[in-house]
């Protein structure tokens, strides 16, 4: 298992550097060049030259690769054109309201899908079944923005239940040390606080989770469905095994084995999927951050947003890979 | 003969499928008692397997038991409910499958696989259960029992595994023990061996043994009585030796002849039996083996002919039964 | 076990038909993918009889309508409502077809073209040229699909062909992976072997004999590309990255800013989303039903 872990992360890297060719590149391939790109719109004839000194763009480009490198391994990604701060701050400050979404949509498509998935499979051919086929289907046509435009409208601007933008109620003080408001919550032992926090995660959680359940309810109930006509299932049911504990045991066990696999690759859409929620419910994570971005050419955050998500996506796979290797004796063992 | 453990009459499957009914099983009866080997004989398809299925009620989802009573220990058992058979499965009515390497849990450990039918049917905690599961194991063959049990099915070899599998399930001392093909995946020499272990282990404790096969050799060297299934129905019925000295049946005559043998001479010709087997989508309304026979007379195409015993402990379904020195003849003076 | 195998033996009996033909019948008895086409082919239709179904120009703008603000909701002679500029939505949804059918094929045949060739390249020669061609493709999906199109657009600038390239560059490595796949399963395969015997050459073997045997899965996967890439426009569109012209009838543009007037004009942000969703859906619904019809290890039963 240890040897697997390490060849999985060693193929990691030729990824990981690729990705960073890629993004130096793309930087170069901007309109108005890497200078133009660090300065934004307050570029001159005179200030790009200097800055094309000082960062050796007149260097070599495999000179230039290797420093920009070395900066971005350092820590050092920038500075944001638009609020001069560093990159890598805003970053940080940022991230933590991505990732509570995301756990949040993650928790909810997983809570809610496997048993659906389950529960379809176990009536194959019924009601539920078709029922639950239909509302996938429909489910992965809606796109995120919509499907969050829609919630908005009849929860919360219509009947009002639930708040419609931001994180927080703004009279509410809390104290943010991780920056994870469910954390934060908890750690400052306010309960109303943490309800608030909660019922602004309800919309956006669901509106960017609402794809990944129903891929993960089809996923769960094909694989409980294969899994089912298994000979081994045959032979606990011949041993005479409770029903409840054939399903746990026998189905269940086996047929995580695709499902964690599937959750994994939902990680990516996730991630994807934040950047259109955010700007429906003014969710001030990284997608707001990089939609603004776009708008205002800020490329410095451009960079260190697309590069940290994707290091995120990577190091997810590598987590759902392992966790698959774990759950497989087969390839625990080796 | 002992008070028969187990006695089926008239037993009917069908199953339900896109391209409509499949008469699996039509009418069959046999009985087996205590310590006794029953042989079921027969070609894929021809509705064995299922027989035993439906007898635990562990059919696929589109099957139906459609008629018939299967007794056993007083009750019919295709009129039990679930939880009723549950406590039978496994506990009085044991079985092994063909594929030892998908039918077990790919996930789980063997030990945690031998001590599911000790907890469940004896309520033994899990230091009870592992002690008798080491002992299970060793009297199945497989040396260094106890690390074993916590060993994974892929680490064993094909023979071990189905070592394993006969192991579960004479765990909780059953009265009954299907073995359905039990020996068709594994390769020949151990074939040998598992044959060998089933026939000591069910004598040691009297068990019944009901062994499904397609192979004749399997059946010459285990059973007592054996039953040629063909169709969904039998064809005929009786002592091993009986069949295997003086078939009666055309289809038995076929099985035996088709056997390729090492003594005939090089330019002896095999002798497949032509066609192939029935449409099973509709009831039979003729004799199933009719199409493919060489001694069908007119009435064998009008009806379905009956299970009829031809000698003591002898039965046939055949309107023109093979005369009984015909195999004999055929054996000593070389085939026509 | 032993049923499977009469029925499959009893089949043998009859006579084999062509996959197509097989493949056909059980599409024909799919519910599902029925109703997929129906949609498909109203979006279709809608996308090209559009200037005769629409009561109103696109682009025509009769300001004298929001003269009291946003937004008048459906009447008698605005089916859809009107939009902030005095705009007939009905008609703007029809027109929109064109360019979500227009943009959604275009990205899924550049990525289908190009993933094409590099999958096929990639798993036919093997070695090296696979090596790196697969690397490319993984560093590729190493970012989620949707980011990687905004990175594209990011450099090429917003428009409507920029995010064609996009979207189609975003199905290159998903293409290419897939031929890849199909492409070695086949390269063992008997049949393969027996033309390479004969002296076939390599190019003949790849067109001829491995590219139709792979076509199944890429007819499936096209058509859920296309689901997606529509998605995916749409999304570009909604951030601002699409049409610059925000006269343009783009579903996903004329999706923008609409979260503004949720309370007031309702309509405007609802119509848009439910053309989409029916357009996804009736995509999502005829490949479903393809891979369906198409699995292999269904051939031969009912």
């Amino acid at each position: 298992m240890l040897r697997f872990v390490v060849r999985r992360l060693l193929l990691l890297l030729p990824i990981l550097l690729g990705l960073s060719i890629l993004v130096f590149l793309w930087i170069r391939a901007l309109p108005g060049g890497p200078a133009q790109a660090l300065l934004g719109e307050r570029a001159t004839e005179e200030a790009i030259a200097q800055i094309e000194r000082e960062y050796g763009l007149d260097k070599p480009i495999y000179v230039q690769y290797w420093r920009y490198l070395e900066t971005v391994l350092q820590g050092d990604l920038g500075q944001s054109v638009t609020t001069r701060r560093d990159v890598t701050e805003e970053l940080r400050q940022k991230f933590p309201a991505t990732i509570e979404l995301a756990i949040a949509a993650m928790l909810f498509s997983t809570f809610f899908g496997i048993p659906l998935g389950f529960f379809a499979a176990k009536r194959y051919g019924g009601t539920f079944d078709h029922f639950s086929l239909v509302a996938s289907l429909i489910g992965v046509s809606i796109p995120v923005f919509f499907l969050g435009i829609i919630l908005k409208y009849v929860f919360a601007v219509q009947l009002g239940w639930l708040p419609t933008v931001g994180r927080i109620d703004v009279l509410i003080e809390l104290e943010h040390p991780t920056n994870f408001y469910v954390i934060d919550a908890i750690l400052a032992g306010d309960p109303a606080a943490l309800w608030d926090v909660l019922k602004h995660l309800i919309l956006p959680a669901i509106a960017l989770g609402s794809i990944p359940l129903a891929i993960i309810a089809r996923i769960t109930r094909a694989a409980v469905l294969d899994v089912q006509n298994e000979d081994y299932v045959r032979t606990a049911r011949a041993k005479g095994m409770p029903p409840a504990v054939v399903d746990r045991r026998h189905v269940l066990r086996n047929a995580m084995l695709p499902i964690v696999t599937i959750i994994g690759l939902q990680v990516g859409f996730l991630l994807a999927g934040a950047v259109l929620t955010e700007t429906v419910f003014a969710w001030p994570g990284i997608g707001t951050w990089l939609v603004d971005a776009i708008e205002s050419r800020n490329y410095p955050v451009l960079q260190g947003g697309i590069l940290f998500v994707a290091l995120i996506f990577v190091v997810v796979n590598l987590l759902v890979d392992v966790s698959y290797a774990f759950l497989n004796p087969r390839i625990r063992l080796s | 003969m002992r008070t028969p453990l187990l006695t089926v009459e008239d037993l009917e499957v069908r199953f339900g499928t896109s391209r409509g009914l499949v008469y699996a099983v039509n009418g069959i009866s046999f009985d087996i008692a205590p310590g006794e080997t029953l042989g079921i004989v027969g070609e894929s398809g021809c509705g064995k397997s299922v027989t035993s299925l439906a007898l635990l009620g562990i059919l696929a989802r589109n099957g139906r038991v459609t008629g018939g009573t299967a007794m056993f220990g007083g009750r019919d058992l295709l009129k039990l409910k679930d939880e009723q058979l549950r406590l039978i499965r496994g506990r009085e009515i044991a079985m092994i499958f063909q594929d030892p390497m998908t039918s077990l849990n790919p996930v789980l450990t063997i030990g945690k696989q031998l001590r599911e039918p000790l907890q469940v049917h004896f309520g033994m905690d899990k230091s009870q259960a592992d002690r008798r599961a080491v002992e299970l194991l060793e009297q199945v063959g497989i040396p260094s029992a106890k690390q074993r049990l916590r060993d994974y099915p892929h680490q064993f070899s094909g023979g071990m595994r189905q070592r394993v599998m006969i192991a579960i399930a004479l765990a909780c001392e059953p009265k009954l023990l299907i073995a359905d093909e039990p020996t068709t995946a594994l390769d020949v020499t151990i074939q040998a061996q598992i044959l060998e272990l089933l026939k000591t282990l069910v004598s040691e404790r009297d068990t019944a043994l009901m062994l499904i096969t397609h192979d004749l050799g399997v059946v010459a060297g285990m059973c007592e009585r054996v039953n040629v299934m063909y169709a969904g129905m039998f064809m005929e019925t009786g002592s091993a030796a009986a069949l295997f000295s003086q078939p009666r049946h055309p289809y038995t005559l076929g099985l035996l002849q088709s056997v390729p043998r090492l003594d005939a001479g090089r330019r002896q010709k095999l002798m497949p039996i032509p066609g192939s087997p029935r449409n099973m989508l509709s009831p039979p309304g003729e004799c199933p083996f009719a199409p493919r026979c060489r001694y069908e007379v007119e009435q064998s195409r009008q009806q379905v002919p009956p299970l009829e015993e031809i000698e003591p402990g002898h039965q046939v379904r055949c309107f023109n039964p093979v005369p009984a020195d015909e195999w004999q003849r055929e054996r000593l003076g070389g085939a026509a | 076990m032993s049923i499977a195998e009469l029925e499959s033996r009893e089949i043998q009996l009859e006579r084999p038909q062509g996959l197509w033909s097989e493949a056909w019948q059980r599409l024909r008895r799919n519910r599902g993918a029925i109703i997929g086409f129906g949609l498909v082919g109203t979006f279709v239709l809608v996308a090209i009889f559009a200037p005769l179904l629409a009561p109103y120009g696109p682009r025509e703008q009769n300001l004298s309508l929001v003269r009291e603000g946003c937004c008048p909701g459906p009447s008698a002679d605005y089916w859809f409502g009107v939009d902030a500029l005095g705009r007939d939505e009905f008609s703007r949804i029809l027109y929109g077809a064109r360019y979500s059918l227009l943009i959604g094929v275009v990205s899924v045949a550049v990525g289908l073209t190009f993933g094409l060739i590099l999958g096929a390249v990639a798993g036919f020669f093997g070695g090296i040229i696979d090596g790196v061609i697969m690397r490319l493709m993984d560093i590729m999906l190493a970012i989620p699909g949707f980011l990687l199109a905004i990175g594209i657009v990011a450099m090429l600038g917003p428009g409507i062909w920029q995010i064609m390239i996009a979207v189609g560059v975003v199905n290159i490595p998903i293409f290419a992976r897939l031929l890849r796949g199909a492409v070695l399963a086949q390269r063992e395969n008997d049949f393969v072997l027996a033309a390479r015997a004969v002296g076939v050459p390599r190019r003949t073997i790849l067109g001829s004999h491995i590219l139709p045997n792979s076509i199944s899965p890429l007819i499936v996967q096209g058509t859920l590309a296309l689901a997606t890439a529509i998605i995916d426009v749409a999304g570009l569109g909604y951030l601002g990255l699409g049409p610059q012209d925000p006269a343009t009838p783009e579903w996903g543009t004329m999706l923008t800013d609409t979260i503004r007037y949720l309370q007031t004009a309702p309509h405007l942000a609802i119509i848009p989303g439910i053309a989409i969703v029916l357009a996804v859906l009736g995509f999502n619904l005829i490949g479903d039903g393809l891979r369906e019809a198409l699995d292999p290890k269904l051939r031969g039963r009912a």
